[in-house]
């Protein structure tokens, strides 16, 4: 089981412009980012949020592992500051914009961390990151066989037989 | 582990987790295979929002979970609204982005399917575009008949021809309304037309050919040819109005009505019939207005469906007649009840554009929601607005709305898509002169007094004005006026094909199908179909852009090619006609100089003279001693201009300038064939001409070095003889206005001090300065062709008429002033050689 610790803001170091948050790993890994680089995850904001109504900053425990937290803090403060569109629910639909280039890169890992920060992604509400990596998970599976996207994807078949040829499922593209 | 207050929270936090379906376990591995399943069931949809629908079927076949997720229309709506429709797979569908898409299957996932299958073969399908000429007129109107046959027509022969657009076959004969054999002519549109027909409407009615005829006189025709494109057996039904039927001016528009049962004309003189074609004749003329003058129908549409029918005059009035009967307008006799009529004046012009005067109707639609309301789109020349009128036909009531953006020109062409539905909204593509189509929202209210702008723009061709517009389910088709068509999609306004134009000529018309194009430019029409694409390992798409790139790079640099040279040619006329703008006037100036024999320079250089000649003159009044005491006056005094070859202007000369020999730089082709003597005087030669009115004795010295070789003798032989007098008197180093820059001969160098290297600054002789021709330029040019020399040659002139003794006398007291000039040797020579040419004249002219 992780730590629990206690963060208090007189024992944070650090300046007083932005508090420090800790983040407790799956693997028990203790990580202390600025409140506002994580403050892009709406998860995280509302438990400050709740932090400040009770008066009590806590550790935030997350259910995956500092590998992939330490992923989505990279990504979190490489936009810090920024304004995405995909982050707010009232802008406008966004037009076909290209992928940005540095999630791009950022993304250029393999399916499993891509599996990973999608939902950590999503766990933690990051609109953003969740549609560049949907992006990227559909361009890895996008004019693949049924037998490679179960490989890329770890699925197993589970149809019958029978199932598996029935014609409701065949393409007719 | 430590126990602590904050236990209850962290307990909190793993509920959380808990309740999300995470496991910590799970998570907390960064071995192990994961997978796609275990994500939650929004990221999924978000995930398959981006797949196209062939990735989607595979995908559902993959598994259970994915079968059930991919059997979902909410998945396929999710990835059409992002894919198509562009939206966000988190956002709703939003009213500005679904405007032109209109729904044609009864799902999301086969809607999807279908429209990216289409889209697919409109993109990349690789079937020829077939063109083929079915008559040698510009083609007016084409339609479509099942089977893909097509009747297009020509106004300005009268026919109708038949042909298969995608075999190129051409049906022998054509349609006309003279003589019996309809369509078993010979072909030759000399032979079989139709004169005087200003309309020609067609329709089909199934293998049917159903036309309407108008001519000039305001005679009406309709012609059903049955079985039209099965060969030349069939006879056509030609039903032709009677004279008291007809209309008084010329038909200007016709419509069928229904399946043919009826139909509507429009005419000069401003009414509008119905006819039955049943027992052909006319059952119902709208009254014309009493007490005002006739203002011709142009355009007419209808919905008589819904006992409605409207027209466009002239000077812009809709005349709106409602409260038909359709059911008695088969039968001739029966009455017609009582028509309502209501007539809207047009709108004021717009401010901000230029008011024409012109308002008539040019584009009429019709969009009935029910028997009594309707809107009305309507377009006028010149107009860069266009306008909806919104009419309740019980109150009388008419809303008017404009639409259109001012700046950008006067909108070429409309095509409306009105709605059918309640969820679709209608639109209007309109296209204008800058080569870009407009969505317009045919169902906005205007906020602001303002016309409604576009809710969407989009260029299509950077060249030309759009031509042609339209419109189907999936695709908006756009000819251009240098006949290239392009296709977009409907909904995304991608570019997904262009045709190369057959001819550089205007598009007249394009009609789509769902994947047919058929399009009429000049007197050809080319006819595409989308084939099926070709899949290459069953993912087409794995090289889409690459294939799509390579597919018509060659084509397309050929198109570019023309596209070019055609602009460069526009661009070249457009600079002509500004040249020609800016330039007129000087080349005015200058033909009216080249009529007075001078040129520009010379011009210039005879009003300096004459400026000069005064301010000497003033000179010499002032200090009578020494009236020559600068050189540039003394030289210019020399130079005068034959105005012409009158004896008037001679005597003008003579009364203007007092001074001695003049120096005449024109001399007139027409009369003063000159002679080049060279013998002796390598740069100079003599001029004699004989004048038909006066005879005179021209001698010209040139101000550039002669090419023609010391010793060679290159003079013309009618005049030799006058010359040479002339010229063997020049015989000292006395002529000092012939030297040239540069290269002067040793001889003159030599003997005259004064005029050695006569460019010299320092050089004192002012004749040569205003007409100094570089020696480069082009004697020999000069030489060839004497007559043109005169630009550049002075000329002594003499005269034997009793001006000439007048003259002379002033010569002989301007010679004794010209003595006592620093280079008096000089003059004295010359005053000797003219004294010589004019003691010889008698003998020059005297032959």
């Amino acid at each position: 089981m992780p730590t629990i610790v206690s963060v208090d803001d007189s024992t944070v170091p650090g300046e007083g412009s932005s508090r420090l948050l800790l983040l407790v790993s799956s693997d028990n890994k203790h990580i202390v980012v600025e409140e506002d680089i994580m403050s892009r995850s709406r998860f995280i904001s509302k438990q400050v949020e709740g932090f400040e109504a009770t008066s009590q900053r806590h550790a935030i425990l997350l259910p995956f592992s500092s590998f992939v937290l330490n992923k989505v803090i990279e990504y979190c403060s490489h936009y810090r500051g920024y304004y995405l569109l995909e982050d707010d629910p009232d802008a406008a639909p966004p037009g076909r914009s290209p992928v940005r280039e540095w999630d791009q890169e950022f993304l250029d890992v393999d399916r499993n961390m891509l599996l990973r920060i999608i939902k950590a992604a999503h766990y933690l509400e990051i609109k953003s990151l969740v549609g560049s990596c949907a992006r990227a998970i559909a361009d890895m599976i996008r004019g693949k066989t049924t037998e490679e996207m179960r490989e890329i994807l770890g699925v197993e078949n589970d149809f019958t037989p029978e199932e598996e040829h029935s014609p409701s499922s065949k393409c007719t593209g | 582990m430590r126990k602590s207050p904050q236990d209850i929270s962290t307990q909190e936090l793993f509920e959380t987790a808990q309740s999300r379906r995470y496991h910590l376990t799970q998570h907390g591995t960064t071995h192990g295979s994961l997978s796609l399943l275990s994500l939650p069931s929004e990221s999924l949809t978000h995930i398959t929002s981006f797949l196209d629908p062939i990735s989607l079927l595979f995908l559902g076949r993959t598994s259970k979970r994915f079968y059930d997720h991919v059997k979902d229309d909410n998945t396929w709506h999710r990835a059409f609204v992002c894919q198509v429709l562009d939206i966000g797979p988190e956002k709703d569908l939003h009213g500005l982005r679904s405007l032109t898409l209109r729904r044609s299957e009864s799902s999301w996932k086969k809607e999807f399917i279908s429209r990216y299958n289409l889209r697919r073969r409109w993109l990349r399908s690789r079937t020829p575009t077939i063109t083929h000429v079915p008559h040698y007129a510009s083609i007016s109107r084409i339609h479509v008949l099942p089977d893909d046959a097509l009747l297009s027509s020509s106004i300005q022969y009268g026919i109708v021809a038949r042909s298969f657009p995608f075999t190129g076959k051409i049906m022998k004969g054509y349609l006309d309304t003279t003589g019996m054999r309809h369509g078993l002519g010979l072909g030759n549109p000399n032979a079989e037309f139709t004169p005087d027909v200003t309309v020609c409407v067609l329709a089909s009615e199934g293998s049917t050919a159903n036309i309407i005829w108008g001519r000039r006189d305001g005679s009406v025709s309709v012609m059903f040819h049955p079985r039209t494109m099965s060969g030349t057996r069939a006879t056509a039904r030609l039903h032709t109005s009677t004279v008291e039927d007809e209309h008084v001016g010329a038909v200007q528009d016709a419509v069928w009505v229904g399946d043919g049962a009826a139909c509507l004309t429009a005419g000069a003189d401003g009414r509008i019939k119905i006819w039955s074609t049943r027992r052909f004749g006319c059952v119902w003329t709208s009254e014309r207005v009493t007490g005002q003058p006739v203002d011709p129908c142009l355009k007419v549409v209808e919905s008589l469906s819904n006992g409605m029918l409207v027209a466009g005059t002239k000077r812009g009035s809709l005349l709106i007649y409602h409260g038909f009967d359709f059911s008695v307008l088969h039968t001739p006799g029966a009455s017609q009840g009582t028509v309502h009529s209501l007539t809207i004046t047009p709108p004021p012009f717009p401010s901000g554009s230029v008011d024409t005067g012109n308002r008539g109707v040019t584009t009429l639609y019709l969009d009935v929601r029910s028997p009594t309301s309707a809107s009305i789109l309507v377009g006028y020349e010149d107009d860069p607005l266009f306008y909806r009128y919104t009419v309740d036909l019980e109150a009388s009531r008419v809303a008017v709305t404009a639409f259109g953006d001012p700046a950008a020109g006067v909108n070429n062409c409309m095509q409306p898509a009105f709605s059918f539905d309640a969820d679709e909204t209608g639109y209007i593509v309109a296209g204008d002169q800058l080569g870009s189509i407009s969505i317009y929202d045919w169902e906005a209210t205007p906020l602001t007094d303002h016309p409604v702008p576009p809710t969407r723009r989009v260029d299509v061709f950077a060249d030309a004005a759009i031509a042609a517009v339209a419109v189907n389910t999936s695709v908006i088709a756009v000819g251009s006026s240098r006949g290239t068509i392009r296709v977009v999609d409907a909904v995304t306004f991608d570019a997904l094909r262009s045709f190369a134009a057959p001819v550089h000529n205007s598009v007249s018309q394009i009609v789509l199908k769902r994947d047919t194009l058929i399009g009429s430019v000049g007197s050809r029409v080319i006819a595409w179909k989308a084939g099926a694409v070709d899949s290459k390992g069953g993912y087409p798409y794995k090289t889409k852009g690459k294939a799509k790139t390579e597919g018509d790079r060659k084509w397309r640099k050929q198109i570019e090619f023309m596209r070019d040279i055609e602009e460069s040619r526009d661009d070249t006329k457009k600079e002509a006609q500004f040249i020609r703008q800016a330039f007129g006037r000087e080349r005015e100036q200058l033909s009216q100089l080249e009529a007075l024999g001078l040129s520009e320079r010379e011009a210039v250089e005879y009003v300096l003279m004459l400026s000069r000649d005064e301010e000497g003159r003033n000179h010499e009044g002032q200090s009578s001693d020494t009236p020559f005491g600068r050189p540039e006056e003394e030289g210019v005094f020399d130079v005068d201009v034959d105005e012409g070859n009158t004896s008037s202007s001679s005597r003008t000369y003579a009364s203007l300038s007092p001074s001695p020999p003049s120096l005449s730089p024109p001399s007139r082709p027409s009369t003063s064939p000159p002679v080049s003597v060279a013998g002796s005087y390598p740069r100079s030669w003599a001029s004699v001409s004989p004048p038909t009115s006066h005879i005179k004795v021209q001698v010209s010295p040139r101000f550039y070095p002669e090419p023609i070789q010391a010793g060679g003798l290159s003079t013309s032989p009618l005049n030799l003889d006058a010359v040479r007098p002339v010229a063997i008197e020049r015989d000292g180093p006395q002529f000092p206005p012939i030297v040239s820059s540069g290269s002067v001969t040793p001889l003159w160098k030599a003997s005259s001090s004064q005029s050695s290297g006569g460019g010299s600054p320092g050089s004192r002789n002012a004749w040569k300065a205003p007409l100094r021709t570089p020696p480069s330029t082009s004697p020999p040019a000069l030489r060839s062709s004497g007559a043109s020399s005169r630009a550049t040659i002075p000329q002594y002139r003499s005269e034997t008429t009793s001006d000439s003794h007048r003259a002379g006398a002033d010569w002989e007291r301007e010679a004794v002033q010209i003595s006592e000039v620093e280079d008096e040797d000089l003059r004295f020579a010359l005053e000797l050689s003219l004294a010589e040419a004019k003691s010889r004249e008698e003998k020059v002219f005297g032959f």
